[in-house]
Protein backbone atom coordinates (compact mmCIF):
# COMPACT_ATOMS: atom_id res chain seq x y z
CA UNK A 1 0.00 0.00 0.00
CA UNK A 2 1.37 3.52 -1.01
CA UNK A 3 1.85 5.87 1.71
CA UNK A 4 -0.12 8.21 0.32
CA UNK A 5 -2.50 6.45 0.72
CA UNK A 6 -2.46 5.64 4.40
CA UNK A 7 -3.82 8.74 6.05
CA UNK A 8 -6.85 9.35 4.01
CA UNK A 9 -7.65 5.79 4.81
CA UNK A 10 -7.20 6.63 8.51
CA UNK A 11 -9.51 9.99 8.24
CA UNK A 12 -11.99 7.90 6.22
CA UNK A 13 -12.39 5.10 8.95
CA UNK A 14 -12.26 7.59 11.88
CA UNK A 15 -15.05 9.99 9.83
CA UNK A 16 -17.19 7.10 8.99
CA UNK A 17 -17.02 5.40 12.97
CA UNK A 18 -18.10 9.36 14.39
CA UNK A 19 -21.46 8.78 12.23
CA UNK A 20 -22.44 5.08 13.12
CA UNK A 21 -24.05 5.91 16.53
CA UNK A 22 -21.82 4.27 18.82
CA UNK A 23 -22.92 3.36 22.04
CA UNK A 24 -22.52 5.24 25.28
CA UNK A 25 -20.47 3.76 28.01
CA UNK A 26 -22.07 1.89 30.78
CA UNK A 27 -22.70 3.61 33.59
CA UNK A 28 -19.96 3.48 36.22
CA UNK A 29 -20.51 3.26 40.42
CA UNK A 30 -18.46 6.48 40.12
CA UNK A 31 -21.24 7.79 38.33
CA UNK A 32 -23.46 9.04 41.23
CA UNK A 33 -21.29 11.02 43.01
CA UNK A 34 -20.10 12.83 40.13
CA UNK A 35 -23.90 13.78 39.47
CA UNK A 36 -24.43 14.83 42.91
CA UNK A 37 -21.15 17.00 42.86
CA UNK A 38 -23.15 18.49 39.70
CA UNK A 39 -25.43 20.52 42.00
CA UNK A 40 -28.71 19.49 40.91
CA UNK A 41 -30.17 17.82 44.39
CA UNK A 42 -31.35 19.71 47.22
CA UNK A 43 -29.72 19.36 50.92
CA UNK A 44 -26.56 16.61 51.59
CA UNK A 45 -27.06 13.25 49.55
CA UNK A 46 -25.60 10.01 52.09
CA UNK A 47 -24.32 7.08 51.06
CA UNK A 48 -26.54 4.09 51.89
CA UNK A 49 -24.90 1.11 53.15
CA UNK A 50 -23.99 -1.22 50.41
CA UNK A 51 -25.55 -4.06 52.26
CA UNK A 52 -28.88 -2.43 52.62
CA UNK A 53 -29.56 -1.22 48.92
CA UNK A 54 -30.88 -4.53 47.42
CA UNK A 55 -33.60 -4.17 50.22
CA UNK A 56 -34.69 -1.29 49.42
CA UNK A 57 -35.35 -1.67 45.52
CA UNK A 58 -35.91 -5.74 46.07
CA UNK A 59 -33.22 -6.43 44.24
CA UNK A 60 -31.40 -10.02 44.55
CA UNK A 61 -28.42 -9.05 45.97
CA UNK A 62 -26.71 -11.94 43.92
CA UNK A 63 -27.58 -10.06 40.86
CA UNK A 64 -26.28 -6.94 41.71
CA UNK A 65 -21.99 -6.75 40.60
CA UNK A 66 -21.80 -3.64 41.95
CA UNK A 67 -24.00 -0.78 43.55
CA UNK A 68 -24.65 2.48 45.01
CA UNK A 69 -27.07 4.39 46.05
CA UNK A 70 -26.94 8.14 47.85
CA UNK A 71 -30.10 9.37 49.67
CA UNK A 72 -31.26 12.52 51.37
CA UNK A 73 -30.69 11.59 55.14
CA UNK A 74 -33.24 15.08 55.78
CA UNK A 75 -36.21 12.87 54.23
CA UNK A 76 -38.75 15.59 55.69
CA UNK A 77 -37.66 18.09 53.14
CA UNK A 78 -36.22 16.10 49.95
CA UNK A 79 -36.83 13.06 48.20
CA UNK A 80 -33.49 13.09 46.20
CA UNK A 81 -31.88 9.87 45.63
CA UNK A 82 -29.05 8.88 43.22
CA UNK A 83 -27.99 5.12 42.60
CA UNK A 84 -26.32 3.31 39.95
CA UNK A 85 -26.88 -0.44 39.67
CA UNK A 86 -24.15 -3.08 37.65
CA UNK A 87 -26.02 -5.73 37.39
CA UNK A 88 -24.76 -9.52 35.78
CA UNK A 89 -26.14 -8.65 32.58
CA UNK A 90 -29.14 -6.36 30.16
CA UNK A 91 -31.54 -9.12 31.86
CA UNK A 92 -30.86 -8.45 35.24
CA UNK A 93 -30.35 -4.37 34.22
CA UNK A 94 -33.93 -4.59 33.20
CA UNK A 95 -35.49 -5.64 36.34
CA UNK A 96 -33.16 -3.53 37.98
CA UNK A 97 -34.68 -0.51 36.28
CA UNK A 98 -38.24 -1.97 37.21
CA UNK A 99 -37.38 -1.96 40.88
CA UNK A 100 -36.58 1.63 40.45
CA UNK A 101 -40.07 2.60 38.89
CA UNK A 102 -41.41 0.73 41.47
CA UNK A 103 -39.46 2.21 44.27
CA UNK A 104 -40.53 5.63 42.32
CA UNK A 105 -44.39 4.40 42.56
CA UNK A 106 -44.40 3.63 45.89
CA UNK A 107 -42.49 7.18 46.71
CA UNK A 108 -44.72 8.96 45.05
CA UNK A 109 -47.40 6.96 47.12
CA UNK A 110 -45.46 8.20 50.92
CA UNK A 111 -44.95 11.77 49.71
CA UNK A 112 -48.30 12.74 48.86
CA UNK A 113 -49.06 13.36 52.23
CA UNK A 114 -45.28 13.22 54.10
CA UNK A 115 -43.86 15.88 51.97
CA UNK A 116 -46.84 16.78 49.09
CA UNK A 117 -43.89 19.52 47.42
CA UNK A 118 -41.85 16.55 46.62
CA UNK A 119 -44.24 14.51 44.21
CA UNK A 120 -43.35 16.07 41.46
CA UNK A 121 -39.40 15.25 41.49
CA UNK A 122 -40.54 12.01 42.23
CA UNK A 123 -42.49 11.73 38.98
CA UNK A 124 -39.65 13.51 36.59
CA UNK A 125 -37.30 10.78 37.81
CA UNK A 126 -34.77 10.04 35.71
CA UNK A 127 -34.10 5.89 35.43
CA UNK A 128 -31.84 5.11 31.94
CA UNK A 129 -30.60 2.31 31.41
CA UNK A 130 -27.24 1.14 29.12
CA UNK A 131 -26.36 -2.38 28.71
CA UNK A 132 -26.40 -3.99 32.01
CA UNK A 133 -26.22 -0.91 34.10
CA UNK A 134 -28.59 1.34 35.15
CA UNK A 135 -29.13 4.99 36.66
CA UNK A 136 -31.54 6.25 38.83
CA UNK A 137 -31.55 10.17 39.65
CA UNK A 138 -34.38 11.92 41.78
CA UNK A 139 -33.41 15.84 41.97
CA UNK A 140 -34.76 19.70 40.91
CA UNK A 141 -36.22 18.72 37.82
CA UNK A 142 -35.02 22.24 35.85
CA UNK A 143 -30.76 21.05 37.24
CA UNK A 144 -31.53 17.39 36.32
CA UNK A 145 -31.17 17.13 32.78
CA UNK A 146 -28.39 19.35 32.12
CA UNK A 147 -26.31 17.84 34.11
CA UNK A 148 -26.65 14.38 33.55
CA UNK A 149 -26.37 15.90 29.84
CA UNK A 150 -22.80 17.81 31.09
CA UNK A 151 -21.49 14.02 32.14
CA UNK A 152 -22.70 12.79 29.09
CA UNK A 153 -24.94 10.39 31.49
CA UNK A 154 -28.34 11.34 30.12
CA UNK A 155 -30.46 9.72 26.94
CA UNK B 1 -38.12 7.82 82.17
CA UNK B 2 -34.73 6.92 83.66
CA UNK B 3 -35.93 4.39 86.34
CA UNK B 4 -37.96 2.14 83.86
CA UNK B 5 -35.70 2.64 80.98
CA UNK B 6 -33.68 -0.80 79.94
CA UNK B 7 -29.82 -0.45 81.88
CA UNK B 8 -26.94 -0.45 80.00
CA UNK B 9 -25.22 -3.95 80.00
CA UNK B 10 -22.99 -6.17 77.88
CA UNK B 11 -22.36 -4.86 74.58
CA UNK B 12 -23.84 -7.69 71.47
CA UNK B 13 -22.73 -7.58 68.16
CA UNK B 14 -24.68 -6.62 65.10
CA UNK B 15 -25.13 -10.48 64.90
CA UNK B 16 -27.88 -9.78 67.69
CA UNK B 17 -30.18 -7.82 64.97
CA UNK B 18 -30.48 -11.09 62.87
CA UNK B 19 -33.91 -12.56 64.22
CA UNK B 20 -35.00 -8.92 65.03
CA UNK B 21 -37.89 -7.05 63.38
CA UNK B 22 -37.66 -3.11 63.33
CA UNK B 23 -40.76 -1.38 62.79
CA UNK B 24 -41.02 2.27 62.62
CA UNK B 25 -41.55 6.01 60.80
CA UNK B 26 -38.97 7.73 58.70
CA UNK B 27 -36.56 8.03 61.68
CA UNK B 28 -36.32 3.45 61.66
CA UNK B 29 -36.47 4.27 57.52
CA UNK B 30 -33.08 6.00 58.17
CA UNK B 31 -31.52 3.45 60.58
CA UNK B 32 -32.44 1.00 57.74
CA UNK B 33 -30.46 3.11 55.48
CA UNK B 34 -27.83 4.11 57.54
CA UNK B 35 -27.01 2.47 60.57
CA UNK B 36 -25.06 -0.44 58.93
CA UNK B 37 -27.37 -3.02 60.48
CA UNK B 38 -28.67 -5.22 57.62
CA UNK B 39 -29.27 -7.81 59.54
CA UNK B 40 -32.68 -6.88 60.77
CA UNK B 41 -36.03 -7.50 59.00
CA UNK B 42 -37.50 -3.76 58.67
CA UNK B 43 -41.21 -2.65 58.65
CA UNK B 44 -40.70 1.26 57.84
CA UNK B 45 -42.79 3.78 56.10
CA UNK B 46 -41.88 7.61 56.16
CA UNK B 47 -45.27 9.61 58.19
CA UNK B 48 -46.27 5.87 60.10
CA UNK B 49 -48.34 6.61 62.55
CA UNK B 50 -50.38 4.52 65.41
CA UNK B 51 -53.36 4.62 64.08
CA UNK B 52 -52.69 3.33 60.56
CA UNK B 53 -50.93 0.64 61.98
CA UNK B 54 -53.36 -0.04 64.88
CA UNK B 55 -56.34 0.43 61.62
CA UNK B 56 -54.40 -2.02 59.55
CA UNK B 57 -53.86 0.42 56.52
CA UNK B 58 -51.92 -1.13 53.95
CA UNK B 59 -49.45 1.39 53.51
CA UNK B 60 -46.37 -1.07 53.71
CA UNK B 61 -45.06 -1.62 50.09
CA UNK B 62 -43.76 -5.02 48.91
CA UNK B 63 -42.81 -5.60 45.92
CA UNK B 64 -45.70 -3.82 44.19
CA UNK B 65 -48.15 -5.11 46.63
CA UNK B 66 -49.02 -2.96 50.03
CA UNK B 67 -49.65 -4.87 53.34
CA UNK B 68 -50.39 -3.48 56.65
CA UNK B 69 -47.88 -4.02 59.48
CA UNK B 70 -49.88 -6.26 60.79
CA UNK B 71 -49.79 -8.64 57.81
CA UNK B 72 -45.94 -7.77 57.23
CA UNK B 73 -45.29 -8.74 61.34
CA UNK B 74 -47.26 -12.11 60.80
CA UNK B 75 -45.42 -13.73 58.12
CA UNK B 76 -42.11 -14.56 60.06
CA UNK B 77 -41.70 -15.27 64.17
CA UNK B 78 -38.90 -12.81 65.64
CA UNK B 79 -37.21 -12.94 68.88
CA UNK B 80 -37.15 -9.30 68.86
CA UNK B 81 -39.48 -6.42 68.43
CA UNK B 82 -38.47 -2.79 68.00
CA UNK B 83 -40.85 0.03 67.95
CA UNK B 84 -39.88 3.44 67.12
CA UNK B 85 -43.26 5.65 66.57
CA UNK B 86 -44.45 8.43 67.16
CA UNK B 87 -42.75 11.79 65.71
CA UNK B 88 -45.84 11.96 62.94
CA UNK B 89 -48.15 12.13 65.69
CA UNK B 90 -47.30 14.94 67.45
CA UNK B 91 -49.66 17.30 65.19
CA UNK B 92 -52.30 15.99 66.69
CA UNK B 93 -51.92 17.04 70.38
CA UNK B 94 -53.16 13.71 71.73
CA UNK B 95 -50.47 12.06 73.69
CA UNK B 96 -53.01 10.05 76.46
CA UNK B 97 -54.63 8.70 72.91
CA UNK B 98 -51.01 8.24 71.48
CA UNK B 99 -50.43 6.04 74.12
CA UNK B 100 -53.71 4.03 74.44
CA UNK B 101 -53.42 2.77 70.63
CA UNK B 102 -49.54 2.29 71.45
CA UNK B 103 -50.95 -0.19 73.93
CA UNK B 104 -53.32 -1.80 70.97
CA UNK B 105 -49.98 -2.36 69.25
CA UNK B 106 -47.97 -3.63 71.70
CA UNK B 107 -50.72 -6.06 72.28
CA UNK B 108 -51.03 -7.04 68.99
CA UNK B 109 -47.33 -7.28 68.17
CA UNK B 110 -47.84 -10.19 71.19
CA UNK B 111 -50.41 -11.72 69.90
CA UNK B 112 -48.33 -12.26 66.60
CA UNK B 113 -45.06 -12.51 68.30
CA UNK B 114 -45.75 -14.72 71.01
CA UNK B 115 -42.14 -15.17 71.67
CA UNK B 116 -40.60 -12.14 71.15
CA UNK B 117 -39.37 -9.19 73.48
CA UNK B 118 -40.70 -6.22 72.62
CA UNK B 119 -38.77 -2.92 73.09
CA UNK B 120 -40.67 0.03 72.84
CA UNK B 121 -38.24 3.56 71.94
CA UNK B 122 -39.26 6.96 73.30
CA UNK B 123 -39.20 9.57 71.21
CA UNK B 124 -35.87 10.96 70.72
CA UNK B 125 -36.03 14.92 70.88
CA UNK B 126 -35.58 17.09 68.23
CA UNK B 127 -33.12 20.45 67.85
CA UNK B 128 -35.60 23.56 67.75
CA UNK B 129 -33.21 25.89 65.34
CA UNK B 130 -32.62 23.52 62.90
CA UNK B 131 -36.15 22.47 62.77
CA UNK B 132 -36.97 26.53 61.61
CA UNK B 133 -34.29 26.35 59.39
CA UNK B 134 -35.82 23.53 57.87
CA UNK B 135 -39.26 24.55 57.71
CA UNK B 136 -40.74 22.01 59.78
CA UNK B 137 -44.32 22.25 61.48
CA UNK B 138 -44.32 24.10 64.64
CA UNK B 139 -46.10 20.84 66.85
CA UNK B 140 -42.38 19.11 66.01
CA UNK B 141 -40.97 20.36 69.33
CA UNK B 142 -39.46 19.29 72.63
CA UNK B 143 -42.49 20.12 74.90
CA UNK B 144 -44.83 17.76 73.23
CA UNK B 145 -42.25 15.13 72.89
CA UNK B 146 -41.85 15.26 76.30
CA UNK B 147 -45.72 14.72 77.10
CA UNK B 148 -46.05 11.93 74.39
CA UNK B 149 -42.81 10.23 76.14
CA UNK B 150 -44.71 10.65 79.52
CA UNK B 151 -47.76 8.88 78.71
CA UNK B 152 -46.01 6.43 76.18
CA UNK B 153 -43.65 5.23 79.22
CA UNK B 154 -46.67 4.45 81.27
CA UNK B 155 -48.56 2.56 78.42
CA UNK B 156 -45.33 0.55 77.99
CA UNK B 157 -44.90 -0.21 81.46
CA UNK B 158 -48.30 -1.60 82.42
CA UNK B 159 -47.71 -3.87 79.22
CA UNK B 160 -44.39 -5.23 80.68
CA UNK B 161 -42.62 -4.49 77.46
CA UNK B 162 -38.62 -2.79 77.56
CA UNK B 163 -38.43 0.69 77.08
CA UNK B 164 -35.42 1.98 75.30
CA UNK B 165 -34.47 5.23 75.71
CA UNK B 166 -31.41 6.49 73.18
CA UNK B 167 -31.47 10.65 74.30
CA UNK B 168 -29.03 10.80 76.55
CA UNK B 169 -26.31 9.56 73.22
CA UNK B 170 -28.35 12.41 71.37
CA UNK B 171 -28.97 15.58 73.09
CA UNK B 172 -26.91 18.39 74.16
CA UNK B 173 -26.46 20.25 77.27
CA UNK B 174 -30.41 22.01 76.87
CA UNK B 175 -32.04 18.59 76.07
CA UNK B 176 -32.09 19.38 72.20
CA UNK B 177 -31.03 16.82 69.34
CA UNK B 178 -27.47 17.98 69.02
CA UNK B 179 -27.09 19.83 65.90
CA UNK B 180 -24.02 17.95 64.85
CA UNK B 181 -26.17 14.51 64.55
CA UNK B 182 -28.94 15.97 62.70
CA UNK B 183 -29.98 16.70 58.87
CA UNK B 184 -33.34 18.94 59.62
CA UNK B 185 -33.54 18.89 62.81
CA UNK B 186 -35.26 15.60 63.34
CA UNK B 187 -33.47 13.03 61.11
CA UNK B 188 -30.04 12.00 62.48
CA UNK B 189 -27.36 12.09 60.12
CA UNK B 190 -24.88 9.05 59.64
CA UNK B 191 -23.43 9.33 62.90
CA UNK B 192 -26.60 9.55 64.37
CA UNK B 193 -27.73 6.33 63.13
CA UNK B 194 -24.47 4.38 63.79
CA UNK B 195 -24.79 5.96 67.65
CA UNK B 196 -28.26 4.82 67.56
CA UNK B 197 -27.17 1.46 66.71
CA UNK B 198 -24.62 1.35 69.44
CA UNK B 199 -27.18 2.59 72.06
CA UNK B 200 -29.51 -0.44 70.77
CA UNK B 201 -26.83 -3.01 71.10
CA UNK B 202 -25.61 -2.14 74.82
CA UNK B 203 -29.31 -1.97 76.20
CA UNK B 204 -30.75 -5.21 75.17
CA UNK B 205 -32.06 -6.16 78.18
CA UNK B 206 -30.08 -9.29 78.58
Amino acid sequence: MKKGFIWPLLLFVLLTSCGNGLEAAPYQIEDAKALIDQGAFSGALTEVDKEVVPLIYGLEDTAIKESVCYTAANSSVSADEVAVFVMEDAAGAEAAAAACRQRMEDQVDIYQTYGPDQVPRLEAATILQRDNTVLLAVGEPEKLPEALKELGLGE
Amino acid sequence: MDALAVAEGEAKDSSWFSDAVMIGDSRMDGFRMYSGVSEADYIVRAGMTVWEVAEEKRDIAMGGTKYSTYQVLGQKQYAKVYLSIGINELGYYNPTGYAETYGKIIDKARELQPNAQIYVMALIPVNAQVCRENGQRDYINNDLIWQYNDALVQVAAEKGVLILDPTPIFTDENGELSKELTSDGVHFKKDGYTAWKDYLLCHTGT
